[in-house]
């Protein structure tokens, strides 16, 4: 018996994921911590912009880069069955 | 049990970073070290009430604006938002110090919802930037914004030194005005914010004055501009305003000829044509209790939710077929 190994990356899941994350981070970046100021209609945009498509590139990255997790399964052949 | 421990970590930023803000509320700016006494020489009540050297808010009487004014507390929501609706592309969004040049000056103190000081900055007509009250130091810079309350209420004092390069247009023929010529004549000023036109107007200024005082009712204002879910009156944001007036910018327009809507420095001047103009643009720091705690908690939700996907259905995942 053989086994097969594949490693599945989501780098869409990813970047869905990141872009929840960067939503709220802009959020937060803005509204609550004042970490901006509105200096510009156009500025406050491309900001905002900006670390929502951070979020997204830290998820894409996160999605391929990060490390693997585990299987559910042995990754390897199981040993071959003891002679009768 | 490394999920839990995982979930729980990704909660208590959440929760961090939605519960900061509340805990950074600052506390007021102390007691003032400029007495502005000086400049509040008509109305009537202002007393310092919560001890903090400057006059809280007092009795006004009902002023006249200007003849060429946009009058924004005359005017419907649909027309104030008409108003706002031009971009400015020019806004320069670089620059954190504050500017004010020509011979303006003035106080204006800005009072929360219940007529308490909150900020207050003087300008003395000189070139220097305008000077915090409470400490002394430059003040509308991106260190130091004015501070306003967006349900409260800003009342000004302006003046114009004496110099001698005013206009003389519109004298009435038998008064000393004295020398040098005293005021502003035929004037058109402009306001903006974050790079929008705010407000504008102007007035033939045929009685001379070269002071003025008003309040700017902040509440009423922004309570009446539809923001959808947005309570504008409630707002906590860091914006740039600036503004200008020319001398002798309208003579000879009955209507009163328009600044135009995108301005710097180098652009009034070049619009003054030698005429004395002012020209001014800082920092304003909005006060309001932020948004309210719906927006807060959904956006709270988002961050979880990102997050936990990205710890536990991002991550590559190892497939195996036997």
């Amino acid at each position: 018996m053989t086994t097969e190994n594949k490693l599945q990356r989501h780098p869409i899941r990813g970047a869905l994921y990141g872009l929840l994350l960067g939503l709220s981070a802009a959020y937060f970046a803005f509204f609550q911590f004042g970490l901006f100021g509105f200096d510009t209609l156009t500025g406050v945009l491309i900001k905002f912009g900006l670390i929502v498509l951070a979020g997204m590139v830290i998820g894409v990255v996160w999605a391929l880069l990060a490390p693997p997790r585990r299987g559910r399964g042995p990754s390897e052949a199981p040993p071959p069955p003891a002679a009768a | 049990m490394a999920r839990i421990v995982r979930t729980l970590a990704a909660a208590m930023i959440v929760l961090g970073v939605a519960a900061l803000p509340a805990l950074a509320q600052g506390a007021g700016d102390g007691v003032a070290v400029i007495d502005v006494g000086s400049f509040i020489t008509s109305g009537d009540g202002f007393v310092d009430l919560n001890g903090d050297g400057v006059p809280d808010l007092g009795t006004l009487t009902e002023g006249f604006a200007g003849i060429w004014d946009d009058n924004v507390g005359a005017r419907t929501p649909d027309e104030f938002q008409d108003l706002v609706a031009d971009r400015i592309s020019g806004f320069d969004t670089t620059g954190a110090a504050s500017v004010l040049v020509g011979p303006c000056g003035g106080l204006a103190i800005s009072y929360d919802e219940d007529g308490l000081s909150i900020d207050a900055m003087v300008d003395l007509g000189t070139d220097d930037p305008p000077l915090d009250v409470y400490t002394g130091e430059a003040a509308m810079t991106g260190g130091n914004p004015f501070k306003v309350d967006p349900g409260g209420v800003v009342a000004y004092w302006g003046f114009t030194a004496d110099v001698p390069t005013f206009s003389t247009t519109g004298e009435i023929s038998g008064v000393d005005y004295g020398d040098p010529a005293p005021a502003y004549h035929d004037h058109s000023w402009t306001m903006a914010v974050m790079g929008v036109s705010a407000d504008r107007g102007g007035d033939p200024n045929q009685q001379d004055k070269n002071r003025n005082a008003g309040l700017v009712e902040l509440g009423e204002i922004l309570g009446d501009v539809d923001a959808g879910p947005v309570d504008l009156t409630e707002l906590r944001a860091d914006v740039k305003a600036k503004g200008a007036i020319i001398d002798l910018y309208a003579a000879g327009d009955p209507g009163g000829r328009r600044l135009p809507d995108d301005f710097d420095q180098a652009t009034i001047e070049a619009e003054a044509a030698g005429a004395e103009f002012c020209f001014g643009e800082g920092w304003v720091a909005f006060v309001g209790s932020g948004p309210p705690l719906a927006a807060t908690a959904v956006a709270a939700i988002l961050a979880a939710a990102g997050f936990a996907g990205l710890l536990f259905n991002v991550r590559p995942a190892q497939s195996w077929r036997a």
